[in-house]
């Protein structure tokens, strides 16, 4: 192989895996942001100064991928939840330019489904930009100092949970579990681009 | 003439400064919220942690203590005039929520309810408070899996 075909498929993979050109990489610290649940209730990382880590999904009500997604995210929440890991669910959509996520729609969702994790609204669409989160569903797993550990999606096969081969985001934890860097650290996030009026 | 305005100034300050003295931190054994944006006095135990924040035109401010004290304060522009119909607004979208399984208390300015999430018993309140053009409301801490006397223990503080 020549090093031009070497720098050429480095480039590739990279350009593959690269969610967040403007948002947090693996290895830093996520800042903390406040957001109101369908509980009306405020959440901030701050609030669980024991978790063992946190597991953003940024996720919505309209993208059918992220629908595809809510199940498994309920499951993520109950499992994890009782292992020290929280799961906020954040959803990044600007109800303008897509009213199938306004709050009010957010509260109906998370009641048909029984979320059992807090469900937030990204108003202003403030946080998600930090993140860099570019889909819905897309995943940050951070560890218990706000490090972000794992960027990408939840799993291989969001069309059947049945089917799937790679617990990405399942086995980002059991990394950090073992103390170990995830791998991969960085996966592609499949689904519905971010809806917001700057686009 | 001079003396007596001497006086009047004096008293003038006395009254600015106790004045400003309720924005401290004490009032009647009740802490105020004033310095973190919210114009309320409320009993706290000792030894709280105050975390400040603000999601679009909410300001929070989360109360907790080493044990099991864990209460949050919201405070937002209102559409309600009555406190009644901003209490009746708050029941609402309690009773709503999938988990709620009963109202425990009911009073005039909130109530205190029963969830049952993954077959956990768990207790939140709201109580609430109109100020002018503001709403403020009391309830658990989003973290608290508070108990029933956990919760009547903070409303009572907030009654006191």
């Amino acid at each position: 192989m020549t090093l031009f075909s070497l720098i050429l498929s480095v480039l590739v993979t990279v350009t593959n895996v690269q969610n967040s050109p403007n948002g947090y990489g693996i290895g830093d610290v996520a800042t903390d942001f406040s957001l109101k649940g369908v509980d009306g209730k405020i959440y901030s990382l701050s609030n669980y100064p024991n978790a063992k880590g946190f597991i953003i999904v940024f996720t919505c009500n309209h993208c059918p991928y992220a629908v595809m997604y809510e199940d498994r995210i309920n499951d993520l929440a109950k499992k994890y939840s009782t292992q020290g890991y929280i799961l906020l669910a954040i959803n990044p959509n600007d109800p303008e330019v897509q009213p199938k996520d306004s709050y009010e729609l957010m509260i109906e969702r998370a009641k048909e489904k029984l979320f059992v994790f807090p469900y937030l609204i990204d108003e202003g669409q403030k946080v998600y930009p930090v993140f860099g989160a570019t889909k819905t569903p897309h995943v940050y797993v951070l560890d218990h100092n706000r490090v972000v550990r794992y960027i990408g999606a939840i799993d291989d096969n969001a069309q059947d949970a049945s089917s799937v081969t790679e617990k990405y985001l399942e086995k980002a934890i059991s990394s950090l579990d073992m103390g170990v860097k995830p791998n991969p650290e960085i996966t592609k996030a499949i689904g519905c681009s971010i809806k917001t009026k700057n686009k | 003439m001079i003396r007596s305005l001497n006086y009047t100034m004096i008293l003038v300050c006395v009254l600015v400064f106790s004045g400003c003295e309720s924005f401290g931190s004490k009032k009647d054994g009740k802490v105020s919220l004033h310095k973190y944006g919210i114009p309320v006095f409320i009993k706290v135990p000792d030894n709280v942690t105050f975390s400040k924040a603000s999601s679009g035109n909410v300001e929070s401010l989360t109360i907790t203590d080493s044990s099991d004290f864990n209460l949050q304060v919201l405070m937002s522009p209102t559409g309600y005039s009555q406190l009644k119909n901003l209490k009746l607004y708050h029941r609402d979208l309690v009773t709503n929520n999938p988990y709620f399984i009963k109202i425990v208390e009911d009073y005039d300015e909130g109530f205190i309810f029963e969830l049952l999430i993954n077959d956990v018993r768990v207790y939140d309140f709201r109580k609430v408070v109109l100020l002018g053009d503001k709403e403020i409301v009391f309830q658990a801490g989003p973290t608290c899996q508070c108990t029933e006397k956990n919760v009547m223990n903070m409303y009572s503080s907030l009654l006191k």
